[in-house]
């Protein structure tokens, strides 16, 4: 990769050890994809916040570009950490993993990070437009930034986004050039897709189908069929494609790279999702038990899903025993309370967590041995066996509200 | 027998010798890799329970959350890094996590590493600028 002779001068230390130890890692990086150069980047999202997910590393990481005094160059927001900063306790958190998780937030404010910690940063304090280049990790929000918005990153992960916020470049590869955006693999829909769950199932079918090719930045599926889709629909199937390596779809007369998708006329594999296909995956995740919590909010819910909720409960209330939590960031939090969202849901019972995520918060195991959630993504995750290692499964969300409030009086 | 490639420069010329742990499946960092134990844990992993600390671990490339590469840091931490990682594809996680970890890692060969590396082979790797040769007894 070409340097210029002033990032030949950082990497020589010449402006001390952080920006030289950032430099070299996006210097690995460029070299592995030969990227021709580093380009500038406008903002960076920086995921590995969560103690349950970063562990000491993290903190060993963070300990180390702080005591060297380093500071992120460009606007830099975070990732949900591990709990709720404020009520962490409500939810069974323990002190031990507070206080490490306080020491990571501490540490990333000190590096000038925005502490926002939502891993659905394009729906609050970033405007992202087509052909803008970011740098961002968080795999769902980086498939919602490139494939919604047109916008360009590669799936930066933890440390290489860390860098890349304290240099402000990154290398210039993969989904930067419009060469490497172009769908490969063809989508046709056949299935009805009425809601979020449906699109996250949608999401492991395609995901699944196109996993092995050995594409160097993933499938990139062109999806016919589908027809105005709510934002957050796509954002639920990005999240669940983006667990299989895709951080680009494109769908036909819905997102905005046209120019790439309507010239493409020959595809590496094709794929017809059928209705059976969607019924498959719901059969298959589907409790067979009497479920004692739900978590909805993977990627975090924004308002309209919060408004979701609250139609599908439709005035009930949680039953006796029973959790529902709603995991949003404190934008969305903030316009659901000043609307009177939040107080119709904790009116009902439910608990919303701010902050954190369905996936990357430790739940209390002696409380909670099976989970429901109406997100592949959060099922995928919370069941992962060295993350929270607890069964999980999957249903709709009126379907989740129905296993858990009680029912409607004659 | 012998293969050619390339390999993460910051961390210098050396000579690394160990045992190949070897699996054809891409590995999911983080959740799937006990960074504790070293183990896969991965229900269904052709390598699943087996440990890759110390090991010339040589798998195509890592999937799964960008956050995967403190995986590789904790393994360091722990004490259950793998010695070197030989990969086929790779992906931008595991390069990132290696370079940060100083974990040696080396891609690009001129042969599938995933095919002609067999667990339990003694592997000679010697980096010298960028630039990497595999040995394979």
């Amino acid at each position: 990769m070409y340097l210029t002779r002033e990032e030949e001068q950082v990497l020589a230390g010449v402006q001390g050890e952080a920006l030289a130890t950032a430099l070299s890692l996006l210097v690995d990086v460029g070299d592995f994809y030969e990227a021709s150069k580093l380009i500038p980047v406008s903002s960076a999202h920086i995921s590995g916040v969560s103690y349950l997910t970063g562990g000491d590393g993290l903190i060993d990481q963070l300990d180390y570009f702080v005591e060297l005094g380093a500071r992120v160059s460009i606007y830099s927001t975070l990732n949900p950490s591990g709990m709720d900063r404020d009520h962490w306790k409500d939810h069974f958190i323990d002190l031990e993993f507070a206080t490490k998780q306080f020491r990571i937030l501490d540490n990333f404010k000190r590096l000038g990070v925005v502490t926002t910690l939502s891993c659905t940063p394009y729906d609050f304090g970033h405007i992202l437009t087509k052909g803008q280049h970011v740098a961002w990790a968080e795999s769902s929000a980086i498939t919602f930034a490139n494939s919604f918005f047109g916008a360009r990153t590669n799936k930066e992960d933890a440390l290489s986004v860390l860098s890349a916020a304290i240099i402000g470049k990154t290398p210039y590869y993969g989904f930067h050039l419009a060469e490497n955006r172009v769908p490969n693999v063809h989508v046709r829909v056949e299935a009805t897709l009425d809601e979020y769950s449906d699109y996250s199932v949608l999401g492991e079918v395609v995901g699944r189908a196109f996993n092995r090719h050995p594409f160097p930045f993933g499938a990139i599926p062109l999806i016919e069929g589908i027809h105005n889709p709510r934002p957050h629909y796509l954002k639920g199937l990005g999240a669940a494609l983006a667990s299989f390596g895709t951080q680009l779809f494109h769908v036909r007369g819905v997102t905005p790279e046209r120019e790439l998708y309507e010239t493409v006329d020959s595809f590496d594999d094709e794929l017809v999702v059928e209705q059976s296909d969607l019924d498959e995956v719901y059969e298959h995740l589907k409790p067979d038990f009497e479920p004692k919590i739900a978590v909805i909010g993977c990627p975090n819910a924004n308002l309209e899903e919060m408004q979701e909720v609250v139609e599908a409960i439709d005035g009930r209330k949680l039953a006796n025993g029973k959790e529902f939590w709603v995991f949003t960031n404190r934008a969305q939090f903030g316009m659901a309370k000043a609307v009177g969202i939040v107080d119709a849901l904790e009116k009902a019972g439910v608990k919303i967590l701010v902050d954190t995520c369905p996936e990357v918060t430790p739940y209390d195991r002696s409380r909670f041995n099976r989970i429901l959630t109406n997100s592949i993504k959060a099922q995928h995750y919370i069941s992962a066996p060295s993350l929270n290692g607890i069964p999980t499964y999957l249903l709709p969300l009126r379907e989740c509200v129905n296993q858990l409030f009680e029912e409607v009086p004659e | 027998m012998r293969l050619e490639g390339k390999a993460l420069r910051s961390m210098g010329d050396m000579r690394i010798e160990g045992e190949a742990i070897v699996t054809s499946q891409p590995i999911t960092l983080l959740g799937f890799v006990d960074a504790v134990t070293g183990k896969i844990v991965e229900e269904g992993h052709e390598l699943y329970g087996q440990s890759i600390a110390g090991k010339v671990f040589v798998f195509p490339k890592g999937v799964g959350s960008t956050v995967g590469p403190y995986v590789l840091l904790n393994l360091k931490k722990n004490n259950q890094a793998p010695l070197v990682v030989i990969n086929r594809e790779s992906d931008q996680g595991t390069i990132s996590g290696c370079s940060v970890a100083k974990i040696p890692m080396v891609y690009r060969l001129d042969r599938d590493p995933t095919e002609v590396i067999q667990t339990g082979d003694h592997v000679v790797i010697e980096i010298k600028d960028g630039h990497a040769e595999v040995y394979i007894d």
